[in-house]
């Protein structure tokens, strides 16, 4: 009996010894894909495109689409911030989704709001009726849509799709700052290459911390908390630099919906945002990529690693966790939706490469990571494997973690540095080490949570994060370089 | 191999490289500290001599360290700078020998070279890179082949026109970059802007539209009220953006007929942008013929009926300004005021509320 046991757990410590090379070598080779790209774009030097882009009265404009629910704390700094973009000509609509708390009556002694008459005929359905229209009689180009909350973000995104005049849309949350120039970056692919590119995504960052004037940050600062600092570190490593690692690709399969840029026709093409997904992000990133492999076209979804788009990340661990749970269930559904795709050649890379590693190492990671350690605790317990063993194990694991995490911290020092002082960089060294160090097992737990909601078919925890505002003290912040 | 050793080899490898990881960090951060400290330093004491150069460039001496770092800055410089303040510079840089390396870069092997050598001709203004710049719009890299063009837009020369609408024929360059190298070459180029009204190529054809509705060639309403009917879609939109610019009020009649017969057509063959560009065409052109049909399309779909409003509004806003009452500000722009007075009472009313939400494009900034 003991020898079948010993058998079974050797296959299974293989077995997760394989899945955790396979997966940190991935990370690895996207992180590395993604400096070879960030190296390619500093050798070829600044560029007047920017400047360009933002002259040519032939630049698309852009409808900008943020949706609010109970953001009182930050939401006027948010618009002001989208209304303060280096752009040539855009509007920007907020989609106040039912806030029970003062979002709109901000908004409304801000930008001095008057209703409108809201004619609108729907390009996308919705289920939350729109209540009113306003509009700012401030010589700002923003239009305020009061809907009825159903609790699905996606829901407000369409009813600002469908009010949406031109011919981009830009999401962006409304706990959230884009930087000055991140709507000029992020539109650079659909003015170079605009038969084919159908969306672009920005980077997100936490913006925890960091100093905001008037709807501009400044020197960015690491938050104060280790669990926002090790978000910091985590964003930086799965969505700057892995998005730029697929997007190189060509198998980007999440635009953040905190900054995401996409054709207005494209999205409606699609019949808008899945209002049942709980990852409307990915969702409609993928259906994008359906509906344009499936048509024959040839198109490109792109990732913009330089267009930043700074947001508010939880700080509690009860509203982290909150959120990965639906993260997790949220991706499970996708996964789910888009099964077909899975494998499929028909769906090029996407469907050969970027959908399996989602459904294996995004999806199912966690369920591998808590068996590696749990079969190591059933190991000990049984005496078929030694203490030093265990040490050995559990050692190499959180090696192999670290060294991925330094190497996206080395990308970040080399390319962007946007954190500068030696404090904040051995804040991220620590936190580099503690994420390996019970973040992450917290992380696969809760993951895992959320894949059981799904398999049970269980409501997601909606509930609000709990959102501390910007730190607005800092009278005249330098820009981010 | 047993699974003790495959972990025993991979803790050799990661305490091999985690300490190197670590190293290589803080070694990085320390050298870019000292690189920026050195830089500015540089900065520091070669200003004095770039800004001289503003005034009189060959007064400078250019060996040495500082000479080069005069060099780096002025580079910098240059994209911010026109007419005499940047004709100085580039001839630092001239005699410096930057920009005949940059001409020999033109022909660099490595892709970023020759990218870079684009960029700086062009901020530099220098006609002698112009023809280097041309062939490069059949570079084989995407991005050379989008810089040469913007290059040879700052140049600013009217030859370059011909290659330029080539490239974007055979789609080598994209219409965007092609649309702003143009405006950069101006009215000189107008000649070669009018031929490519009629070219075969439809994306050569709604560049051009919207190139001459952009420099004010008035001399192209007749040939851009042909195109309202072309074939291509983005064709038919360039040139009533381009009329709506040029303001010709014996352009109002067309656009009127076009849009009323987008009002009628059947829903499946609307053209929802097509009629929203005449509508902010004939808000631009601001004849009062055109208010009958806008308050039609007040009537239609939201999209339509916040165009209208906008149009409407700037019409009402420029019939005051015009009449000389008292300079309207922005706010006064969204009251019933700035509705025009020939509409029906009933509209006018709902309009003054749908009016408020025209929206006010940032200017643009042709520098």
């Amino acid at each position: 009996m003991k020898e079948v046991a010993i058998d079974l757990l050797s296959a299974l410590d293989w077995l997760v010894l394989f899945y955790f090379l396979v997966l940190n070598t991935s990370y690895l080779m996207l992180v590395l894909a993604a400096a070879r790209q960030a190296g390619h774009s500093l050798r070829r030097g600044p560029t007047s495109n920017y400047d360009d882009i933002f002259a040519n009265p032939a630049t698309p404009a852009v409808s900008v689409v943020m949706a609010a629910y109970n953001e009182e704390a930050c939401v006027v700094e948010s618009v002001r911030a989208a209304l303060g973009l280096r752009y040539p000509e855009f509007e920007v609509i907020v989609v106040d989704d039912g806030s029970s708390d003062r979002t709109f009556e901000r908004l409304r002694a801000e930008f001095d709001l008057a209703e409108v008459a809201p004619a609108v005929d729907p390009d996308v359905g919705t289920l939350g009726a729109m209540r009113s229209m306003h509009a700012s009689t401030t010589d700002d180009p923003l239009v305020v849509v009061r809907k009825v909350n159903v609790q699905k973000r996606s829901d407000a995104i369409n009813a600002g799709l469908n009010v949406a005049q031109y011919p981009l849309v830009c999401c962006v949350d409304a706990d959230s700052i884009l930087e000055a120039d991140a709507l000029l970056r992020v539109v650079e692919p659909f003015v170079d290459d605009p038969d084919r590119v159908i969306a672009t995504g920005g980077s997100i960052r936490a913006i925890n911390g960091s100093p905001v004037y008037r709807g501009q940050i400044g020197e960015p600062q690491l938050p104060r908390g280790w669990l926002a600092r090790i978000q910091v570190l985590e964003y930086l490593r799965s969505f700057l630099l892995g998005r730029s690692g697929w997007s190189g690709f060509g198998g980007l399969l999440i635009i953040s919906g905190a900054f995401g840029l996409y054709r207005r026709d494209a999205l409606i093409d699609i019949g808008g945002f899945d209002t049942d997904s709980l990852a409307e992000d990915a969702d409609a990133t993928i259906a994008l990529h359906r509906r344009a492999i499936e048509r024959g076209d040839d198109y490109r979804i792109v990732f913009v690693p330089d267009s930043v788009c700074w947001t508010e990340v939880p700080s509690s661990r009860s509203d982290l966790a909150r959120q990965r749970r639906r993260w997790s269930h949220g991706l499970f559904q996708v996964m789910s939706k888009h099964r077909r795709v899975i494998g499929n050649p028909r769906y090029g890379r996407v469907g050969i490469v970027a959908m399996p590693y989602y459904l294996l190492f995004e999806l199912l990671g966690a369920v591998v990571e808590l068996v590696g350690v749990a079969a190591v605790v059933l190991g000990l317990a049984l005496g078929v494997v030694s203490i030093d063993f265990a040490i050995l194990f559990a050692v190499v694991a959180i090696g192999f973690g670290i060294a991925v995490s330094l190497s996206a911290l080395l990308v970040e020092e080399v390319i962007y540095h946007k954190y500068r002082s030696w404090p904040d960089l051995l804040r991220l060294v620590a936190a580099c080490l503690l994420e390996n160090l019970g973040y992450r097992q917290l992380h696969a737990w809760w993951r895992l949570q959320g894949l059981a909601d799904a398999f049970g078919n269980r409501e997601p925890e909606w509930g609000e994060i709990h959102r501390a505002g910007f730190a607005a003290e800092q009278p005249a912040p330098q820009p981010p370089r | 191999m047993t699974i003790r050793t495959a972990f025993e080899i991979a803790l050799l490898v990661l305490s091999l490289t985690l300490p190197l990881m670590f190293a290589t960090l803080g070694f990085l951060k320390l050298s870019r500290e000292w690189r920026s400290r050195r830089y500015d330093q540089l900065v520091e004491e070669t200003r004095p001599l770039v800004m001289a150069a503003l005034d009189a460039p060959t007064s400078i001496d250019l060996s040495g360290r500082h000479g080069a770092a005069a060099e780096t800055i002025a580079a910098s410089l240059l994209p911010q700078l026109r007419g005499a303040d940047r004709d100085n510079l580039a001839n630092l840089l001239e005699q410096g020998g930057m920009l005949p390396q940059a001409r020999q870069g033109l022909r660099s092997r490595r892709a970023a070279r020759r990218q870079r050598s684009a960029e700086l001709l062009g901020a530099a203004g220098n006609r002698r890179a112009a023809a280097g710049l041309a062939k490069m719009l059949d570079d084989r890299d995407g991005e050379v082949r989008q810089t040469a063009a913007r290059a040879l837009g700052r140049i600013g020369d009217p030859l370059s026109v011909p290659p330029l609408l080539d490239a974007l024929d055979r789609k080598r360059v994209s219409a965007h970059t092609v649309s702003m190298a143009l405006l950069r070459i101006g009215s000189a180029g107008a000649g070669e802007l009018t031929i490519a009204l009629a070219s075969d190529s439809p994306r050569v054809r709604a560049v051009a539209a919207d190139t001459t509705g952009a420099l004010g060639l008035i001399a192209a309403v007749p040939t851009l009220e042909d195109l309202l009917t072309d074939e291509n879609h983005t064709t038919r939109i360039s040139a009533v953006r381009a009329l709506g610019r040029l303001g010709v009020p014996t352009a109002t009649p067309t656009l009127i007929r076009r849009l009323q017969h987008e009002l009628v057509v059947p829903s499946l063959t609307f053209d929802d942008d097509y009629a929203r560009a005449l509508i902010t065409s004939l808000g631009q052109i601001g004849e009062r013929s055109a208010i009958p049909v806008l308050e039609q399309s007040l009537m239609r779909s939201y999209r339509l009926s916040s165009a209208a409003a906008d149009a409407l509004s700037e019409m009402g806003a420029r019939r005051a300004q015009h009449s000389n009452h008292e300079s309207l500000d922005s706010e006064d722009r969204r009251t019933s005021d700035s509705v025009p007075s020939e509409m029906s009472g009933e509209t006018r009313d709902g309009v003054a509320s749908t009016v408020a939400q025209s929206r006010t494009p940032q200017g643009n900034n042709l520098s």
